[in-house]
């Protein structure tokens, strides 16, 4: 878990004023703590890559939050496709199978 | 490395400009995170980010341009991507309720998936999806991802852990020497069980380092403040002094005052990039008995130097 003073220090290319920003319009969700925000390692690699988008590749705000929009849909895919797969894997043999050949003419037809 | 201007596409005489415009066409279409299925575009991105680093710094530019520095000489440190964070426990947070309507049609979305670009990949033995030109994502063989609190002196000296996973397993982490806060140590083959044949994925394990009671890292340096006698302070002598690698000597030098700071070269934090080894500070603070003995208040009662000196004189300039 991380301050905002821990987060400002460890990267230096992000401010107060980048944060308070993608708090404020929702791009960012740190945990509150009383006053103090409290950043898990999911909200840091996000500052991250906001500061990457809006810095390092110069896209616009609207830019940014339409990307990040995309971003989060795909991952909550791939999420939903992870645990499609666990639930698929845990199927007895024939039930896999079937599901395979099932897919396998899907995607030649 | 290659050469950073054939990296980014650019001619020797690119201005400011060029190299930032090309750089920037570069990372939106290599980022990591723009590119979560590919596990290709980490190595790409980074190459790219080295020749940026070369070429956007002027003086690195007229360095590597005058052949005294080389492109493969700008490591980048190693860093984390979003997509690493999204897939792991913490990652729902961020998801979207407006996907989760258009799962039910499962049909559409393997179809968009794998039907023009990829295929299934894997066979009877396990299952596991190719996404477009990307690395194929395992569906048996997932990461896990725990967060671990160590103490202090086990990240400093470097030791064994002992953790309990869930599900009744204990787990033995080697912990390097040197460790730091926020540290990620990857443990092969130790995350979530495959299903029917296929290897387990690997666990990550993020490091948080608990406080000391006495010693305070700062980079690789540690600060103790250390308590001595008036006697130590007034005397000299040599006193015993913990550091994270054991006790050992130091002379404190007669005359010493509060707020002295003394150093012990080398009996700091290993640090692990460069292999060296912080130093430890220690500051001098002097401090009474709890019951003051009579014989050294009959001898303050009778210093008479002792009335004469103000150690609050240099306060006054300011009140």
């Amino acid at each position: 878990m991380t301050t905002l003073d821990e987060l400002l220090r460890a990267h230096a290319r992000i401010t107060t004023v980048h944060v308070e920003h993608w708090v404020a319009r929702g791009l960012l969700r740190p945990t509150a703590d009383g006053e103090a925000w409290i950043f898990e390692p999911v909200d840091v690699a996000r500052a991250c890559l906001l500061a990457d988008l809006s810095d390092q590749m110069g896209f616009d705000e609207e830019t940014v939050e339409t990307v990040v929009g995309l971003l989060d849909q795909v991952h909550t895919l791939r999420r939903q496709l992870q645990h499609l797969g666990v639930a698929i894997g845990r199927q007895p043999t024939e039930t896999r199978e079937a599901i395979a050949t099932a897919l396998k003419a899907l995607s030649e037809r | 490395m290659a050469d950073p201007y054939s990296v980014l596409g650019v001619s020797k005489t690119a201005s400011d400009d060029d190299i930032r415009k090309a750089f920037r066409k570069l990372a939106k279409k290599h980022h990591p995170d723009l590119n979560p299925g590919d596990k290709a575009a980490e190595a790409k991105f980074k190459e790219i980010s080295q020749a940026n680093e070369i070429l956007s710094d002027p003086e690195k530019r007229r360095r590597f341009d005058a052949g005294e520095i080389d492109a493969s000489g700008q490591e980048m440190p190693p860093r984390g991507f979003y997509r690493d964070q999204a897939g792991g426990f913490g990652g729902s947070k961020y998801e979207r309720a407006g996907a989760h309507e258009e799962f039910v049609d499962m049909g559409g979305i393997f179809s968009e998936m794998f039907g023009q670009r990829g295929g299934m990949g894997g066979g009877a033995g396990g299952f596991s999806f190719r996404g477009g030109d990307g690395e194929g994502f395992d569906m048996g063989s997932l990461p896990v991802t725990y967060s671990l609190r160590i103490p202090f002196l086990v990240a400093a000296r470097g030791g064994k852990q002992r953790v309990n996973l869930p599900g009744g397993k204990t787990l033995d982490i080697d912990i390097p020497e040197g460790a730091t806060d926020g540290q990620t140590l990857r443990l092969k083959g130790q995350g979530m069980p495959g299903t029917k044949g296929r290897p387990p994925g690997d666990a990550y394990v993020e490091i948080h380092v608990d406080p000391h009671a006495f010693f305070e890292a700062r980079d690789n340096d540690i600060h103790v403040e250390l308590p001595v006698t008036p006697t130590e302070a007034v005397l000299g002598g040599r006193i015993r002094v913990p550091t994270v690698g054991g006790p050992v000597m130091l002379n404190v030098p007669a005359g010493s005052n509060t707020g002295a700071s003394l150093r012990l070269k080398g009996r700091g934090l290993l640090d692990r990039k460069s292999g060296q080894r912080g130093d430890q500070y220690v500051k001098l603070k002097v401090v009474m008995p709890d019951q003051p003995d009579p014989a050294l208040k009959e001898f303050l009662e009778k210093w008479e130097a002792g009335r004469d000196y103000d150690p609050r004189k240099s306060m006054e300039q300011f009140t």
